[in-house]
């Protein structure tokens, strides 16, 4: 937490090695969050291109409340959230089916990764996205429910219930692939 | 079947990405570019206040031309380096102007409990009032006051006295300048002075583990100038004593100064946890060359207060000098268990043994005596232990103790 609050303090004044420095320490971390909320490498690797970049942009007047782990995961997430809207209106415009199903992986990264990770992929590009948020950024984001409770503009005990009705909705989901 | 627990497992462990060289590059200019542009556009509008402040004394000017002469080698931003010389003239002005200060009055408050002693802090708890007053006379006779509702220190220019209410006491002395009764944490803000020297001789040194930043604002219609300390702790993260007081503490000191007389006019702490920053103290007023009525370095005592003594070499000391510190939490809470108050004044060197101690802890049972450890800088022992008072309430805390006195005798110092 010092750390990041030294480097955030450095970037203000222009510290270049210290932007680099939070950038190599959050990059495949938002990366991995990003590609959990959204399913898709490319639409991903543009959200934490976007929240980097603004986030350097404002450097100079940026002033760090929280953690600063905790604050760009929120980025990323309402970034995400914005990508998914603008999705699924443009899916709804050429009357295309579900896109989030829709979207296919890539065989060739397909065969890279395990079976079960592939399964996890595609189980999680099936869950409602406030389910999907919720389980990714308390799992992988390390946030607290309080703190997504805060982002998704809802009650502890909704979010409570996401995050059940998530991870149940990925074992089962999970479990008929296995069955298949 | 996959279970839930498995799916939690999955997703902690195996989900995850890394990016690719080309990303990888191409973000990083990106990024780099924009905070390019955002210095740009910062070191526009940068306040005209520091830049005077910067400009303003002839040492600065030197060093400032240095700073651009180098600068402009390196090719650094002059923004970049200027902070800490902004710092360091915002201190140095302030330094000055308490140059004559020959009396002070402070009031602030703190995360603390009101009867544990002035340098604790606890981030649960409530804010507690601290009011201080500290004089020097024409002869140069030191006075000062240290109050909060639990506890006070007064050095009434010959001695300190600590009054625990309702009525404990302890003296020492006669040095004035010396903060005892781990006052000096308040002590340190009396002397606004030297705390400002301090902090100005951290800033020209410029050392990184200490990051100092200047900034100007304006607070209920008046420009004040900034200055930003940010602290990391003395101890690691899981140590005992993290967060108990404020150098054990990764922290933040917030000086806010007077733009027009340079006055120290407020002053706060945040500790930076993992999650957010607490604000542990604050000063809500401070008063500068006021008269002090005499009444406040004057403190009368009722007869029966406990007065704290030096340990003295007792006939059998070999038996408790050669204790460990486990063996003398023993020998402490059996004695007061079997009520010998006799054996509890070896450990407690007072005048005698008051009633609501005896009260407090006459019959108690030990549930569990644990192993001693060490902890940040003090050099006394923690004996974690349990007992059960004869109220029936379990009380489980650590037993400080310590022997750095000239009898070498453990004494209890705290963890009651």
């Amino acid at each position: 937490m010092l750390e990041d609050k030294l480097l955030v303090l450095k970037c203000k004044h222009g510290d270049k090695e210290a932007m680099c420095r939070l950038y190599e320490k959050y990059k495949d971390y938002l990366l991995t969050l990003a590609k959990g909320l959204l399913g898709e490498q490319a639409t991903a690797e543009d959200v934490v291109h976007d929240v980097f970049v603004s986030f350097a942009g404002l450097a100079g007047q940026f002033r760090l409340k929280g953690s600063l782990r905790a604050y760009l995961a929120t980025c990323v997430s309402n970034l995400a959230r914005d990508k998914i809207r603008r999705r699924t209106r443009q899916a709804q415009v050429t009357d295309s089916m579900n896109p989030v199903i829709q979207r296919q992986d890539n065989p060739a990264q397909n065969l890279i990764e395990s079976e079960e990770l592939t399964r996890l992929r595609q189980a999680l590009n099936q869950i409602p996205y406030e389910q999907r948020e919720t389980v990714i950024l308390h799992l992988k984001g390390g946030m607290k429910f309080r703190e997504i409770a805060g982002l998704q503009g809802v009650s502890l005990s909704t979010i409570h219930g996401r995050y059940r009705y998530g991870l149940d909705k990925l074992r089962s989901l999970m479990n008929s692939e296995v069955e298949k | 079947m996959i279970s839930k627990e498995n799916v939690e497992k999955a997703i902690k462990k195996k989900l995850s990405f890394t990016a690719g060289t080309e990303l990888h590059d191409r973000m990083l200019n990106d990024v780099m570019n924009a905070q390019e542009k955002s210095k740009k556009t910062k070191s526009a509008s940068t306040g005209p206040r520091i830049g005077r402040i910067i400009m303003k004394s002839s040492i600065t000017k030197l060093a400032a031309a240095a700073v651009i002469i180098i600068a402009l080698m390196l090719s650094l931003n002059l923004w970049e380096k200027s902070i800490p010389l902004a710092a360091a003239e915002i201190l140095a002005n302030a330094t000055e102007a308490v140059t004559n200060l020959h009396s002070i009055h402070i009031n602030a408050r703190m995360r603390t409990l009101p009867r544990d002693n002035f340098a604790y802090i606890s981030l649960e708890h409530d804010f507690v009032p601290i009011e201080m007053w500290k004089r020097t006379d024409d002869l140069g006779l030191v006075q000062w006051r240290i109050d909060k509702p639990g506890r006070l220190v007064l050095m009434d220019g010959e001695s300190t006295v600590l009054f625990i209410r309702p009525g404990y006491a302890s003296k020492a002395g006669p040095s004035p300048d010396r903060y005892w009764y781990d006052s000096y944490w308040c002590g340190h803000i009396l002397d606004v002075n030297k705390l400002l020297e301090s902090e100005l001789s951290k800033a020209r040194l410029g050392e990184d583990a200490e990051l100092f930043t200047a900034d100007e604002k304006e607070i209920d219609g008046s420009d004040v100038l900034v200055v930003e300390v940010t602290v990391p702790a003395r101890v690691d993260k899981d140590d005992y004593l993290r967060n108990k007081f404020i150098s054990d503490s990764d922290h933040r000191r917030v000086y806010c100064f007077d733009a027009d007389t340079n006055l120290l006019k407020s002053f706060e702490i945040y500790v930076i946890t993992e999650d957010s920053e607490v604000k542990i103290f604050e000063t809500t007023s401070i008063e500068y060359n006021p008269l002090i009525d005499d009444s406040i370095f004057t403190l009368e005592l009722s007869n029966d207060v406990v007065w704290d003594k030096d340990p003295e070499i007792l006939p059998d000391n070999e038996k408790y000098e050669n204790m460990t510190p486990r063996e003398a939490a023993i020998t402490f809470f059996t004695a007061c268990a079997q009520e010998n108050w006799e054996e509890y004044l070896k450990f407690n060197s007072q005048s005698h043994v008051p009633q609501r101690t005896k009260d407090f802890l006459g019959g108690i049972e030990v549930i569990s005596i644990g192993e001693p450890f060490q902890s940040g800088s003090y050099s006394g022992w923690f004996i974690p232990y349990e007992i059960k008072l004869r109220d029936g309430y379990v009380k489980k805390h650590n037993l400080a103790l310590r022997n750095d006195n000239p009898a070498n005798r453990w004494q209890v110092d705290g963890g009651i």
